[in-house]
């Protein structure tokens, strides 16, 4: 089979360097080289263009509006009070403005210029954060439970999600060559990488942590999922599960999402490592190179088969896999307003609606943040469902945080969001993902709106209903782990999904194709009705919807 | 010679008067002395005392000032005259007081100063206090209708040698940019003159209609773009005209377009006036409604201070120097009665045509006529306010009809196919290159082809860049050098990356390449050829003096050519 194009870029780009020197300097376009393109996501960033402007532009004479996104290599998704700070003032000078917190517990800059990504990134460096590895075919920013009210092992689970991230990283000093003009090495053998080679992994590659019973970081959706195992209050290791992925192509029937399985238990400490280590390993071996769309760890694993992935990872780690050990899922979800961690520090998780910080006529969310964040007295922490939390309060500045949540209206914004606001999440799509075909975050939250006067008609609206919408089928925020799934098919028009669960054990099945608004709203006011007639005590939507074969 | 007491008369009543007058008070007065009655008027001009040596002195900064010296020289020597041409930068000026007859050709460059080469004569006529005892002199200005200050380094020159008490041979001739016709006018008279000074004909001097080779046309408007995106401070619009014919023009030409006044300004005027709209007025031998002549052939807004200076004296009233617009002239310093209403018509300027570089080409675009036109601003009394033709040109809407003509420019033009064309433009100086790169590309012309573009912003000034990628694309454009002040990561201005390439441009130089450097003339113009310079000093390793000869061979040649405003 013939390697695809992107594999050839990779082996040739000089440990991921290819002309994005040269690329940044020619300003004939905003844009960079096709190759380019492709090795400068192994940096963190994508190409894209404002997609509202197009036809202006074009009647300009002028090129597309192009723009870079850039985002964060935040494993855990934690950030310092100044590191609040810097994002803050790098977000408005050089980006929209806008800090948009991704559904993998990091943040992105959208809007950069080409003349703006080396003062971004330096000034990003100068802050001690980078951008390496988040997006590319590549292990990419780790996630790990959000919340450390739940367990004790949250502070050593995120100990996890940085060592993995470090493990995992290329060993090519590119990025500090393009972006911080460090010294190339004159001895390439330092930039030898044993992992990723010169060919890397075929496809984007993603690790999430959980820790039961909250499944928030969505652990089944992740090519590798490792599930914490406590016992007698300590970390024992991680049940580990391979081949989540969400991604398809519509009318490509050899596509398809799924979760992950879990093939067993290993120890904690050097046995996970090595574990992960060699998953990415066998999937760099064994990884289809040839068409991108059947790329993805997920399509390797059902290629080989579960029995012969064990087999080899045994082989590849030098020890046997145990028996997966029990453990139980309960919630999927974000718990909102205060919480007292186990550490008795208090945690206060801020609804931010699909994850955009900014400042508009409802709240002050931006300001709000940046305010706090000058005290010095918090950690910011960055959740799965693209939520924030005031974390690591002491209990003597509670009320000076909270004082500061009420006066930027966050705290009204947080306790008086909807249910289904509270649990719903968008990708960005329209303007700038050049994949959108419909409208995402932009749209979600009006369409909420009126299915909560639906859910108010049928005495719903305390219904915790997991709501989520993607402007195409590569399922950024998860549109079919929800539910209730709408996915773009083409502008103003969406798959309905439903009958998801709600911790994350199983997908949602098609129910109807290419629904507008009135189709879409029409089709919920008879589901919700018949819910609230026929609906088992503490059943969930997708549960029920599951339970009476609907879907 | 009069005597002294009437020369002050006559003085005066030459500086209160307008060209107009002037022609036709010259006219009148030759008139009067061919029909020998001698007693009752005198000609303006006084018998020359023997003509030795004419010397013909040019200042040029585009050459054609040269051409007309140079037309001058052969006409007077064919009529058998002692003759000497001599370049401004090289001509002494103590010489004046040893001259019998002084004819200066000279240009006017930016805010109406004279070329850097005369640049001394002209100082030292501002500096001299000491009269002249003998001198006849004729002054040939060369100067563009495009800008307010026409023909002002022509202007001032004539002043002073007449404030120094030379003498006119005949008034001062104005010539615009396509000069030939109006020179060979001019000259025939001032030839004329000189073999029989008292019979010189009455109208003196200035072509003012479109000459034979003007062409004038009517297009319709089919598109009218803002080329700049949103958040720039400069405002470039892009006009597509449909052309009912086929006009015949060269890549590097420019249209005559008379821009026509704000209709709501003309209405406040009229209704100031108190007077109907249809009421006829005379405007140069033409009669028409006081609505048309305010509305399509007269100045009336930021009028010039010699205008409000000259309206003061008429009505014998003090105002300050100013320029003004014409409601608020009328508003402040009211007329008398409406009776004064022609009177003033006479004292105000008429509208003069606007240049604009043709940005189409005939073989690509047939039927058509692309410009690119800026949105002027200039500042008056501190206010900021928009050039009248620009502004009349870029808020036209499509389906206007408008009437133009053909310019050549033409030292401006594409050279033979296979030759190598680098092409330095800032701004709106792209219009030709879009039309050469279009021609040569639908040609299929072997040259290739340098682009460098200089704006302020590289996302929303970068103009016509789809189709300068398409070009860059398809392979008529070989290298492309932007030059952009924001949103680049190196921030520079089109002289400075002339510098940064200075040995590729020096290779293409060597191998036959020829130059053009199109757009404002302050400061990039200039910038530009001096960076030109430096680079042919360095490359070849030559002093400053042979890298101008060098540049001004280049010229000669026609491989180096300028299209500055």
């Amino acid at each position: 089979m013939k390697p695809s194009p992107v594999e050839k870029i990779k082996k040739e780009s000089n440990g991921l360097r290819g002309t994005i020197k040269e690329g940044l300097s020619n300003d004939l376009t905003g844009a960079i080289s096709d190759a380019d393109m492709q090795v400068i996501k192994f940096h963190g960033m994508y190409l894209q263009d404002d997609r509202d402007r197009r036809e202006e532009r074009a009647e300009k004479k002028l090129e597309r509006l192009y723009s870079f996104m850039v985002r964060l290599r935040l494993p855990g998704g934690v950030l310092s009070a100044n590191q609040w700070i810097a994002s803050h003032h790098i977000a408005g000078e050089f980006s929209t403005g806008v800090i948009k917190i991704t559904t993998r517990q990091t943040i992105q800059l959208h809007g950069l210029l080409k003349s703006d990504i080396k003062p971004t990134l330096q000034a990003f460096n100068a802050a001690n954060l980078d951008s390496i590895a988040t997006c590319g075919d590549i292990n990419r920013n780790v996630a790990a439970a959000s919340h450390p009210f739940q367990s004790k092992l949250h502070e050593e689970i995120h100990g996890y999600a940085q060592k993995i991230s470090e493990r995992l990283m290329p060993k090519t000093r590119a990025w500090y060559d393009i972006w911080l003009d460090e010294e190339q090495l004159l001895d390439k053998k330092e930039e030898e990488d044993p992992l990723y080679q010169d060919r890397y992994l075929p496809r984007k590659f993603k690790i999430g942590i959980a820790i039961p019973p909250n499944n928030d970081v969505d652990v089944f959706t992740n090519d590798i999922g490792l599930i914490a195992i406590e016992e007698d209050g300590k970390l024992a290791g991680f049940n580990i599960a391979i081949g989540g992925g969400l991604s398809q192509t519509h009318g490509n029937p050899e596509t398809y999402p799924r979760l992950a399985t879990v093939i067993g238990f290993v120890q904690a400490g050097e046995p996970t490592f090595k574990a992960v280590y060699e998953v990415l390993t066998i999937q760099r071996d064994y990884g289809n190179r040839s068409d991108r769309k059947l790329a993805r760890l997920k399509y390797t694993v059902d290629t080989y088969g579960i029995d012969w992935w064990k087999a080899e990872l045994e082989k590849r780690i030098g020890f046997s896999l145990e028996p997966e050990r029990p453990y139980s899922f309960t919630a999927r979800r974000d718990y909102y307003g205060w919480q007292q961690g186990q550490n008795g520090l208090w945690y206060y998780t801020v609804f931010v609606e699909n994850g955009r910080v900014t400042d508009d006529e409802k709240s002050s969310v931006k300001a709000g943040l940046y305010a706090i964040a000058q005290t010095g007295k918090t950690q910011f922490r960055f959740t799965s469902n693209q939520n924030v939390i005031i974390a690591d309060v002491q209990e003597k500045d509670k009320d000076a945080i909270h004082s500061l949540l009420k006066e930027f209206g966050i705290a009204a914004q947080t306790e008086h969001a909807s249910a289904i606001h509270l649990n719903s999440m968008a990708c960005v799509a329209f303007n700038t993902c050049p994949l959108a075909l419909a409208e995402a975050q932009r749209y979600l939250p009006s369409l909420l709106d009126k299915m909560d006067i639906l859910l108010k008609k049928y005495n719903l609206d305390k219904e915790q209903i997991i709501i989520r919408m993607t402007g195409c089928p590569n399922g950024c925020a998860r549109s079919v782990a929800a539910e209730i799934g709408f996915i773009g098919t083409a502008y103003g028009m969406y798959n309905v999904h439903i009958g998801g669960d709600r911790e994350g054990y199983r997908l949602n099945t098609k129910y109807q194709e290419s629904q507008d608004e009135s189709q879409i709203l029409a089709t919920f006011d008879k589901l919700f009705e018949r819910f609230a007639a026929e609906k088992m005590d503490t059943e969930s939507f997708g549960d029920f919807v599951h339970r009476v074969k609907i879907v | 010679m009069l005597a002294e007491k009437k020369l002050d008369q006559l003085y005066a009543l030459i500086s209160e008067s307008s060209h107009a007058d002037l022609v036709w008070m010259s006219g009148y007065l030759a008139g009067l002395a061919a029909q020998n009655i001698p007693s009752s008027a005198k000609p303006i001009t006084t018998p020359p005392v023997a003509i030795d040596t004419i010397s013909i002195v040019y200042g040029t900064e585009t050459g054609n000032s040269k051409k007309a010296a140079t037309m001058a020289t052969t006409t007077f020597k064919r009529a058998g005259m002692k003759t000497r041409l001599i370049a401004a930068e090289n001509y002494k000026p103590d010489m004046l007081d040893k001259e019998s007859f002084f004819l200066l050709v000279i240009s006017t460059q930016g805010e109406g100063e004279p070329p850097a080469t005369a640049k001394p004569l002209y100082d030292y006529l501002h500096k001299r206090e000491q009269p002249f005892q003998q001198l006849q002199y004729a002054v040939l200005a060369l100067g563009s209708k495009s800008y307010p200050l026409f023909c002002q380094a022509g202007i001032d020159v004539n002043a002073q040698l007449k404030r120094l008490k030379a003498t006119p041979a005949i008034a001062m001739g104005t010539c615009e940019d396509d000069f030939e016709t109006d020179a060979e006018v001019w000259i025939q008279q001032l030839l004329q003159h000189i073999q029989n000074p008292l019979v010189s004909t009455p109208v003196a001097t200035v072509v003012k209609k479109p000459a034979e080779g003007k062409k004038v046309f009517k297009g319709t408007l089919g598109s009218n773009i803002l080329l700049n995106d949103r958040g720039s401070n400069k405002r470039v619009h892009h006009l597509e005209f449909d052309l009912a014919e086929e006009i015949v023009y060269t890549p590097g030409n420019a249209v005559g377009i008379i821009p026509e006044n704000n209709p709501a300004q003309v209405a406040r005027i009229l209704q100031l006036l108190d007077i109907s709209p249809e009421q006829p007025v005379a405007f140069k031998e033409q009669t028409l409604s006081i609505e048309e002549a305010f509305g399509k052939k007269i100045t009336i807004s930021h009028l010039p201070v010699s205008t409000v200076k000259k309206y003061a004296q008429w009505m014998g009233i003090e105002i300050p120097e100013t320029r003004i617009d014409l409601y608020d002239l009328l508003r402040i310093y009211p007329l008398q009665d409406n009776n004064q209403i022609q009177g003033l018509i006479e004292i105000l300027p008429g509208i003069t045509p606007r240049l604009y570089t043709i940005c189409s080409s005939p073989a690509t675009h047939p039927c058509q006529i692309h410009l690119t036109a800026q949105v002027h601003h200039f500042s008056i009394n501190g206010d900021r306010v928009r050039g009248l033709g620009s502004d009349y040109l870029t808020s036209l809407k499509p389906g206007t009809e408008l009437e133009m003509f053909l310019h050549s420019q033409k030292s401006f033009q594409l050279p033979p196919d296979e030759k190598d064309v680098i092409m330095i433009a800032q701004g709106t100086g792209i219009a030709p290159f879009r039309s050469f790169l279009a021609e040569r590309d639908i040609n299929g012309a072997t040259g290739k082809n340098w682009l460098f573009f200089g704006e302020e912003n590289r996302v929303t000034d970068f103009y016509y860049q789809s189709e300068i990628q398409k070009f860059v694309e398809i392979g008529t454009l070989q290298q492309v050098h932007p030059a952009f002040e924001v949103h680049t990561s190196n921030p520079a201005t089109v002289s400075q990356i002339v510098k940064q390439q200075a040995a590729g441009i020096w290779k293409w130089i060597q191998k036959g390449a020829y130059v053009f450097i199109s757009g404002e003339k302050e400061p990039t113009g200039k910038d530009v050829e001096s960076a030109l310079l430096q680079l042919i000093e360095e490359q070849q390793g030559i002093t400053t003096l042979e890298a101008t000869a060098y540049l001004k061979q280049l010229q000669k040649e026609g491989r180096f050519a300028k299209e500055l405003y």
